[in-house]
């Protein structure tokens, strides 16, 4: 089906050139992840070895007359397991106008917070926003009617979205949602009201505005009625092995995100972003301890099982890392961000704090255009703090990327 | 009661000169943005080529719309770039980047920092944004007859806070424009070509030297200019995530 896509694709983009704003392209990327043998998480023998793994993207792009489409196909070789590939149409939708009203349908991709690390009025697609490596997301199937005046705009749109658990079980989502947008003098102000089906009721208000020159600041806050998050249930009693899988999406009720930061650019091409969050889905320090002092009693009991509960328990331990595969493993986050935009290379370098349990990351980026559209990237993350804390508990220590981007018009 | 009139005519024909000197120069500058910009709604594309040791480096495809109320939305049609659009209201200005569906907010320092050529090919007008005095008359610039005046940024949020600007003495073409950051410091140079377009005398080109980055030189080049007028809508920054603009 995807092949057959992309071929379609291919034929208008050489049919129609000067019909449409067409581009393709290719990134490839060299991964290298050093594993962190002194993670209480660790159940092999391992010592602090690099694995190696190299992904390669092709996209195409089309945009003609509101028609959108994004098609991107991945291919990742892996050193120590098979090779896997995977097509995904990001994005198919079409902008158009009636009336006074605009309206699109189809598959988009939905953004609409403020901020740079955590933006809590993505009510319906909430990215990763501190991935080191951004990929071209996957929009949601929706309709939406909208109304724009010279500076306000009202949106309403429903989708059907599909949920995957972490259990890999599939379900549907139907969700409704309004969005507010003004400027108001100098402020850009932001209003959205969301229902889902599984999450309940959500509602939040932002803002971003310019002091003088060099300084821009921006806030959000939102409210959610209903939240999960994976718990394992022996964090919750007393024993330390279950017979069968211990972590269940647990449901909570009412909680507030928020974001406040600034960003401030000075004439010599530095930048300064600094943000402050709390993600009320993430975990509490206490969730995150309980996990820790659960996994450090499971790692002491190893030793003592027969092979046959060794086993099942190293299987429960390595379980226990799906408490890592969310955007913001503890609740509350500092970040700072210092960037250069050069004319041919651009650095920066970025500190996460997790002040609850002393966590801290460090991510690196160089990127160098070598030519017009041909861009080399270098990216590198660390992952250090206090030895208690989860970011010095990852099963990696270091992931280093190496890689180049190029994109052509047709 | 002599020596008091006196003072009185000499301070009347001072404002009265001041006043008229605030005419010309206000003419001035409209008659030499006529020449950049002819309409209150147009459609400009626009090439930009960014030589770096005048070996073409960058060549880039803007469409540029620009309406009365200092708006301009400027949409990019080149690699790598396709999608990104820049929007200006007045000292207010976004950017959406490409792949990306939200608008951001940018400061003023970041657009003059962003995309060399944002700021200079999206504000066309003198007239509106400074306002300045005549320092010379009759100088030579560029081998022509020039008047050159000293322009002050009037609003927030423009590219240049200062611009030396060479108009042609005899019919207010202009010829040349050095251009100061707010620091003072001045960081290009800005020359005029004049050509025809639409059957009319129009700057068709502008030459950026930079002063800061001395190896690179920008050249701007006015493909077409034509009446093209888009709803207001289209100016709003929540409508830059949509994609229905008129070509």
């Amino acid at each position: 089906m995807f092949f057959r896509l992309l071929i379609w694709i291919t034929l208008i983009l050489i049919c129609f050139p000067a019909l449409a704003d067409t581009a393709i392209g290719y990134r490839l990327f060299a991964k290298s992840s050093q594993a962190n043998s002194t993670s209480i998480f660790n159940v092999t023998d391992e010592n602090d070895s690099f694995s190696h793994s190299q992904l390669n993207e092709l996209y195409a792009k089309l945009q003609v007359k509101g028609f959108n489409l994004l098609a991107t196909y991945n291919v990742t070789f892996n050193e120590d397991r098979e090779t896997e590939d995977d097509g995904v149409l990001n994005e198919a939708y079409y902008d158009f106008s009636a009336s006074s009203l605009d309206f699109t349908i189809g598959k988009k991709v939905l953004s609409w917070g403020v901020g740079y690390g955590f933006r809590p009025l993505d009510l319906i697609q909430q990215e990763n926003r501190r991935v080191l490596i951004s990929q071209n997301l996957e929009g949601v199937l929706l309709t939406s009617a909208e109304y724009y005046t010279g500076n306000s705009a009202i949106s309403f749109l429903i989708t059907n979205r599909e949920l995957i658990s972490d259990r890999q079980s599939r379900s549907k989502d139907h969700e409704a949602a309004v969005k507010l947008y003004s400027l108001y003098n100098d402020w850009d102000l932001h209003g959205v009201g969301h229902y889902s089906e599984v999450f309940g009721a959500s509602f939040g208000l932002g803002f971003s505005t310019i002091v003088g020159d060099e300084l821009e600041v921006h806030a959000s806050s939102t409210y959610r009625s209903r939240y999960h998050k994976l718990i394992n249930v022996l964090t919750e009693s007393n024993e330390t092995f279950a017979l069968t899988d211990p972590v269940y999406e647990k449901h909570y009720n009412d909680c507030i995100n928020a974001v406040l930061g600034f960003s401030w650019t000075f004439q010599s091409g530095i930048t300064v972003i600094g943000e402050a969050w709390h993600d009320c889905t993430a975990y509490t320090y206490s969730e995150w301890a309980a996990m820790r002092d659960l996994t450090k009693q499971q790692q002491l009991l190893l030793s003592s099982l027969p092979q046959a509960a060794q086993d099942a328990t190293e299987t429960q331990i390595q379980g226990n890392q799906r408490y890592f595969n969310q955007a913001n493993i503890l609740q509350n986050n500092l970040f700072t961000r210092l960037s250069y935009d050069g004319e041919k290379t651009d650095p920066y370098l970025d500190v996460l704090l997790t002040p609850d349990d002393g966590g801290v990351v460090l991510s690196t980026s160089i990127e160098h255009e070598i030519k017009q559209n041909i861009l080399l990237y270098a990216n590198a993350r660390y992952f250090t703090g206090r030895s208690s804390s989860a970011y010095k508990q990852l099963g990696n220590r270091a992931l280093i990327y190496l890689g180049f981007r190029a994109e052509f018009v047709l | 009661m002599f020596k008091n009139s006196c003072f009185f005519i000499v301070i009347f024909l001072f404002a009265c000169h001041i006043s008229v000197a605030d005419d010309d120069i206000k003419s001035m500058l409209k008659t030499a943005d006529g020449y950049r910009q002819q309409g209150e709604e147009l459609l400009i594309k626009t090439e930009v080529n960014l030589y770096i040791k005048d070996k073409l480096d960058k060549q880039s495809l803007y469409h540029v719309f620009v309406k009365s109320g200092r708006r301009s939305l400027v949409v990019f049609k080149s690699a790598g770039e396709l999608g990104q659009k820049v929007l200006m209201l007045d000292d207010k200005f976004w950017i959406i980047l490409p792949n990306t569906r939200r608008p951001i907010r940018i400061t003023p320092m970041q657009k003059l920092l962003g995309e060399a050529s944002v700021g200079d090919i999206a504000t066309l007008t003198w007239s509106e944004d400074y306002d300045g005095t005549i320092i010379e008359h009759n100088i030579t610039e560029q081998g022509i007859n020039s008047i050159k005046l000293d322009l002050n940024s009037t609003r927030k949020g423009t590219t240049y806070h200062r611009i030396e600007l060479f108009l042609n003495q005899k019919d207010y073409f202009p010829i040349k424009a050095n251009l100061y950051l707010k620091s003072g410091k001045l960081a290009k140079e800005a020359y005029y070509e004049n050509g025809t377009m639409n059957d009319q005398r129009r700057v068709v080109a502008m030459t950026l030297v930079d002063l800061i980055n001395k190896d690179q030189k920008t050249i701007v080049n006015y493909e077409s200019m034509e009446n093209k007028s888009i709803p207001d809508k289209f100016y709003n920054p929540a409508f830059l995530v949509r994609t229905d603009l008129p070509d």
